[in-house]
């Protein structure tokens, strides 16, 4: 029980002394509430008052402070700094917020809210009294870093964690390292090659001695947590004898007389049953399709010297302290017959037509047809109202464009026509769409509702819709090829990624963060980061941005070798506990465990793991868990307070006339607003001349001496001969 | 359904439009222009069609003719698609198209076309003033039943079908109904606009162009009347001589002033000039000037000593009546004030 | 005693990410709602403990209103089930204890609903009213 609490009630400038009636308030609350100190004060978070917080709880030796003010989104932290700067435990500190949930909504009714205010702070005051003083719970961790896939976002990612001291392991379903730009013979805006972005990067990583690239490699089995993940990563063979002859490698795979699927080309062509995704990808060891070359034992004979085809599958087991999740996405497949997808020859999705586009140097032939007028379809696969995937992809509209430029470019004789639902180039990238009308594209805009129609008429494709730009006048287009423009879609396998990290997943099936603005690259994971278009739709650039950013974040987690993390957890009361596990069944994160307690079986939360959800405590029959911080004596004497009768005396004035007068009644001014009357005293003054007599800043005197006037402490008196800024005077004098 | 043809942008380039596939469709030109209203809006929808090649649908619109190139909408285009002067090169399509002959057409793509063409009209004058051995009053004569011929013949064989195939590509062809009763009640209209041009004073910031259009028209028809029917150059009536002196002064200052526009190029609608715009405004400067020193040479009584001077008033007479009138930019005149004619007809029902 | 002190007194569990934001925005935009509702907020909605809401119900509160977090949950994608169960569990306790399981109201909250709150809380209180007027 605290006993020496210090209660701070904010006018908030009038904010919510406007309404609610904080003089009387303050006086409300004595000893026998346990309180020592009760004040209202104009502003609760200027630096005056916090000096005086410290000040009261040194000299009053202070065990718990409340603050009744705004709401604790905006100065939690301010306030418990407070508590901290003056020796005491942050936790022994409860913000009442009596201007967003009761100021402000009830500003109808003035008495009421001053009533409500007494309920929510006697509330406060009881929460303070019952807090405990918890530390923060610090977990030693291992310096090394699980990065999941070795696209663009995941080794940039893995280089700035090598470069920052942290060791590194790099797991890549693929044989070969890129992803999907590897795939992307340009990349829009810098018309780098997609090639040549993988091997600078496969080159820097090389020259890191810390960083361990595992190809054709996934995440087998994950257990532990924060600070100490244990990782089981399965690598499959390539069955290629790593000390055979390069020449005579090459050779096999120039003789091999199996062709197979080629996935990177998107079957848009056929590779040899010894491969290499593309003849510059990296690592530069080519991978063998045992099962394709099952019958071919003339050929296995003769080049017996590359093979190993006793190779097994092995299993690393890796610690590690933190994990980068870096899984990209994958394309959206058009259902057979979406657009004539799969029905009608000459259609095919953007990823294929790019591959087409660079298997074709010379000229863009197809199905042996020449061809000439493409037509793309755009938001295939996104923006669905009715279906699934209701987001955008950000990046298929600049990719597009850029193909169509591209097309031109390489080509020269080429009609473009561009079906879309709305152009998204922003940025820099509408640069892009401004050149491509000028190169004469065609563009037309269609609605969902009223998706263009994909048919054939003799050699070439009709698409028939309605344009919305031509005041939805039904239009026919002949082209030889529809391209449709598929957006991204969360890859197939990230369940299985969710599920080993128990990371959770958002409706569109991509990875969720904590918060999109403050929290972004973090999973409520503790340890456990995303980064990429994992995530949701990126393009390279956002997404190498946000697999840095949690880069930078992993690295400041890791660098001191322990990490401090927040008391709020779940705590088990082993004598009332019988081990009934309900609580670790509903438990997402697997925090809790059964335990051995002399001889009792119980249930124990791992610190490192568990959340503070506190999902696990409403469930336990017998009462046994609960969460600090939301103990059942906390929130039941809440209650409690909230239903206390109070006596409130009617304030005399009216809240009109209250806000013409009360800021001159104010018991104190802010410091700032103090030095500022003080330098006006009886003269009128522009801010700039406020703003230099106390060096202060300029928007600060602004903001402040805008308040003043708001709340009738000054007042405007006129231009300055310059007419360029107002003078104010102090009102009243 | 309409099909969309990707090959008319090319087509309508060669009219003088300028980049007018960079339009994204944003509307400003619409919004900006003072005589685009809500029923009949231009120039953006004109631009759509033109991009997407819809043909039939240009040929049956009047609004490229209800655009009296200002250039506002240029002026304010984010893309730099020169809406406006799209709308000028429509018209200049639009001309070909009505042309039966297909004569207009060729000469406003091939400049070396229309060159070959004034060469010949002009050998074809040497010719003819060698064969009555370059004697003055017979030249007069005959120049003065040629500019009756071809007027007449101009207009039965040339401007006429014209004028119907024109109501046959906006009222004939779609189809739309106007009762017999308005091709009357609308010819007020036809003359209002043929003399004053008034749609013009809907421009914002134009009076003063339209009243020097207003002149130019006024003069150039009277100048017409004066020359055709009164016989200016024979005439010895004080009160005729007088006014074709003025009405050619009126033609001569007017064109020099539009010629020197051009030349500044500082006003959006004199920054693009065609050749067909040249071939107009010098053709109507050397008219006037040449008419003008003609008359004057005959009251001075010098001609006979000076017959050249007839000879290249003759050589301009010839060449504005047999190119420019029929297949040149002097057609916008007629198709213009027709153009409001027929648009009355439409809203008539 | 005036008339708005009548008004039912409604308990709301809201929770620190989503749906106190919400609340805290009606206040911001001056959505007025009535001063009996009273706000306590939790990490998740799935935390609220049947007690605590007993406890509320029995020292005066009308009403327990929850408002989740839904499927926009961060720390579980079955929060919503999860605040269902804790729902039925009360109801029986309710039901136990003589109060009518109609006491108790969720719905999912999101961080900008401030209007849907106001009115979450208007229907609330009606219902409520009309409990206590039949029981008179
Ligand atoms: S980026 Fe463009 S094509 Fe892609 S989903 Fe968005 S609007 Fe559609
Ligand atoms: S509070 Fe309970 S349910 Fe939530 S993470 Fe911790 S142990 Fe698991
Ligand atoms: S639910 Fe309660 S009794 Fe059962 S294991 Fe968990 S803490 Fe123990
Ligand atoms: S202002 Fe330019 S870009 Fe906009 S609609 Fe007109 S021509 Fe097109
Ligand atoms: S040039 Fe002038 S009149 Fe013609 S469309 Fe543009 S704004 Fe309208």
């Amino acid at each position: 029980m605290k006993e020496r609490i210090g209660v701070y009630i904010c006018h908030c400038g009038g904010n919510i002394s406007d309404y609610v009636d904080v003089e009387e308030l303050g006086k409300m609350f004595h000893e026998q509430d346990g309180v020592i100190i009760s004040k209202d004060v104009m502003f609760a978070c200027a630096d005056s008052n916090q000096k005086a917080m410290v000040k009261d709880i040194e000299e009053h030796q202070l065990d718990a402070i409340v603050v009744a003010s705004c709401s604790p989104k905006l100065h939690l932290h301010t306030f418990k700094n407070v508590a901290s700067r003056a020796g005491l435990n942050p936790t022994n500190y409860v913000q009442v917020n009596i201007r967003e949930q009761c100021s402000w909504p009830h500003s109808d009714k003035p008495r009421e809210a001053t009533v409500k205010a007494a309920g929510l702070i006697r509330a406060g005051i009881h929460r303070v009294s019952h807090s405990e003083s918890l530390d923060n719970i610090e977990i030693s961790v291992t310096k090394a870093v699980l990065v999941v896939g070795a696209g663009v976002s995941g080794m940039k990612a893995a280089i700035d964690l090598a470069r920052l001291g942290n060791e590194v392991f790099l797991v890549e379903k693929d044989y070969f390292v890129g992803g999907r730009i590897a795939q992307n013979e340009k990349l829009f805006m810098s018309g780098q090659k997609g090639k040549d972005v993988v091997t600078a990067l496969y080159k820097e990583m090389k020259t890191l001695k810390n960083i361990t690239l595992f190809t054709g490699a996934s995440v087998d089995k994950v257990s532990g947590s924060l600070g100490n993940f244990h990782v089981d990563v399965k690598v499959k063979p390539r069955f290629i004898n790593g000390k055979a002859d390069k020449q005579v490698v090459k050779q096999a795979m120039e003789e091999c007389p199996v062709y197979i699927y080629d996935e990177f080309n998107l079957g848009l062509a056929k590779r040899k049953a010894i491969y290499k995704n593309y003849p510059e990808a990296l690592p530069d060891v080519p991978v063998i399709d045992a099962e394709a070359l099952k019958d071919e034992s003339d050929f296995k004979a003769k080049y017996a010297s590359v093979f190993n085809f006793n190779e097994q599958e092995e299993v690393l087991s890796l610690i590690v302290g933190s994990v980068l999740i870096t899984t990209g996405y994958d394309s959206y497949q058009p259902k057979v017959g979406e657009y004539g997808y799969k029905m009608l020859p000459n259609v095919l999705t953007l990823p294929e037509f790019k591959r087409l586009m660079e298997l074709s140097p010379e000229k863009l032939i197809y199905n042996d047809q020449q061809i000439k007028k493409i037509a793309f379809i755009y938001c295939v696969g996104n923006r669905q109202t009715k279906g699934p995937n209701k987001y955008c992809s950000r990046q298929c509209c600049t990719s597009t464009i850029y193909t169509s430029l591209q097309l031109k470019e390489k080509y020269k004789d080429i009609t473009a026509f561009h079906l879309y639902r709305d152009i998204r180039t922003y940025g820099k990238q509408e640069i892009l769409y401004d050149q491509s009308s000028k190169q004469g594209d065609f563009y037309f805009k269609f609605e969902e509702k009223e998706a263009p129609v994909v048919e054939q008429k003799g050699k070439s494709l009709v698409l028939k819709f309605k344009d919305y730009l031509t005041a939805k006048m039904p239009l026919e287009v002949e082209a030889d090829m529809v391209v449709l423009v598929t957006g991204m879609v969360a890859r197939e396998d990230s369940v299985r990624i969710s599920e080993h990290f128990k990371i959770p997943i958002g409706n569109d099936k991509f990875f969720n963060e904590i918060h999109p603005k403050l929290k972004p690259v973090e999973t409520v994971i503790k340890g456990v980061y995303i980064g990429g278009s994992c995530q949701g739709p990126k393009n390279i650039s956002e997404s190498v941005q946000s697999s840095l950013s949690a880069a930078a974040k992993i690295n400041a987690l890791l660098k001191s070798g322990t990490v401090s993390i927040d008391p709020v957890i779940a705590r088990v009361n082993g004598d009332a506990c019988t081990w009934c596990g309900k609580c670790a069944e509903v438990c997402d994160y697997t925090a809790i465990k059964e335990v051995d307690s002399d001889g009792k079986r119980i249930a124990r939360v791992n610190k490192a793991i568990c959340t503070g959800c506190g999902i696990c405590a409403p469930v336990c029959p017998v009462n046994a868990i609960e969460i600090a911080q939301y103990t059942d004596l906390e929130i039941e004497s809440m209650i409690d307070g909230f239903m206390e009768a109070v006596e409130i005396k009617e304030r005399e004035i009216s809240t009109e006339v209250a806000e013409d007068t009360n800021a001159v009644t104010m018991k104190e001014y802010p410091q700032l607003w103090k030095n500022i009357l003080q330098t006006m005293n009886g003269i009128k003054k522009s801010i700039p001349e406020v703003a230099d007599e106390l060096a202060e800043d300029k928007d600060i005197v602004t903001y402040h001496m805008m308040t003043m006037n708001k709340y009738s402490v000054v007042m405007a008196a006129g231009m300055d001969d310059k007419e360029e800024y107002y003078y104010y005077k102090i009102k009243n004098q | 359904m309409a099909l969309v043809n990707p090959e008319f942008a090319a087509e309508i380039t060669k009219y003088g439009a300028g980049d007018f596939k960079a339009c994204f469709n944003c509307g400003n030109c619409t919004a900006t222009c003072s005589l685009s209203t809500t029923e009949n809006s231009f120039p953006r929808e004109m631009i759509r069609y033109s991009t997407l090649g819809l043909e039939d649908h240009i040929k049956a619109s009047l609004k490229p003719w209800e655009c009296y190139y200002c250039g506002e909408c240029s002026a304010q285009c984010p893309r730099q698609a020169k809406p406006g002067e799209l709308m000028m090169s429509l018209r200049r399509w639009l001309t070909a198209q009505y042309d039966w002959t297909g004569l207009s057409g060729l000469l406003y793509k091939s400049l070396t076309l229309s060159l070959t063409a004034f060469v010949l009209v002009l050998a074809g004058v040497i010719v003819f003033a060698s064969s009555v051995g370059f004697e003055l009053e017979k030249m007069v004569r005959i120049g003065h039943y040629f500019e009756m011929i071809a007027i007449g013949s101009v207009s039965l064989f040339i401007l006429l079908p014209n004028i119907i195939r024109m109501w046959w590509f906006v009222i004939g062809k779609p189809k739309v109904k106007v009762p017999i009763k308005s091709y009357f009640i609308a010819l007020g209209d036809l003359f209002v606009h043929m003399f004053t041009q008034k749609r013009y004073l809907g421009c914002d910031d134009n009076q003063f162009r339209w009243f020097e259009h207003f002149i130019l028209v006024i003069g150039y028809l009277t100048l017409l009347i004066t020359t055709v029917f009164l016989d200016w150059f024979s005439a010895t009536n004080l009160f005729i001589i007088v006014l074709g002196y003025m009405e050619s002064l009126v033609i001569f200052v007017v064109t020099v002033d539009f010629v020197l526009d051009r030349i500044k190029k500082k006003k959006e609608v004199s920054k693009n000039s065609q050749p067909s715009d040249w071939f107009f405004v010098v053709g109507l400067v050397l008219l006037g000037f040449t008419g003008f020193l003609v008359r004057l040479f005959i009251d001075f009584k010098i001609l006979e000593q000076n017959s050249w001077i007839y000879l290249i008033h003759l050589m301009v007479l010839v060449q504005w009546a047999l190119i420019i009138v029929p297949f040149g930019k002097w057609t916008h005149f007629m198709y213009r004030s027709f153009a409001m004619y027929m648009a009355k007809l439409k809203v008539s029902f | 005693m005036t008339q708005d002190q009548k008004k039912p007194k409604i308990l709301v569990f809201s929770t620190d990410k989503i749906s106190d934001p919400g609340i805290d925005q009606a206040g911001l935009r001056k959505i007025h709602y009535a001063p009996s509702v009273y706000v306590i907020s939790l990490p998740c909605s799935s935390g609220v403990k049947p007690r605590w809401i007993m406890h509320a119900l029995e020292k005066g509160f009308d009403g327990v209103f929850i408002a989740a977090d839904g499927h926009e949950c961060s720390y579980s994608s079955k929060c919503a089930e999860h605040t269902n169960q804790i729902i039925l569990d009360s109801q029986a306790l309710m039901t136990a204890k003589g109060i009518s399981p109609k006491r108790i109201r969720m719905a999912a909250l999101c961080s900008v609903c401030a209007e849907p709150f106001a009115s979450h809380m208007e229907n609330f209180s009606k219902i409520l009213s009309n409990l206590d007027s039949t029981k008179d």
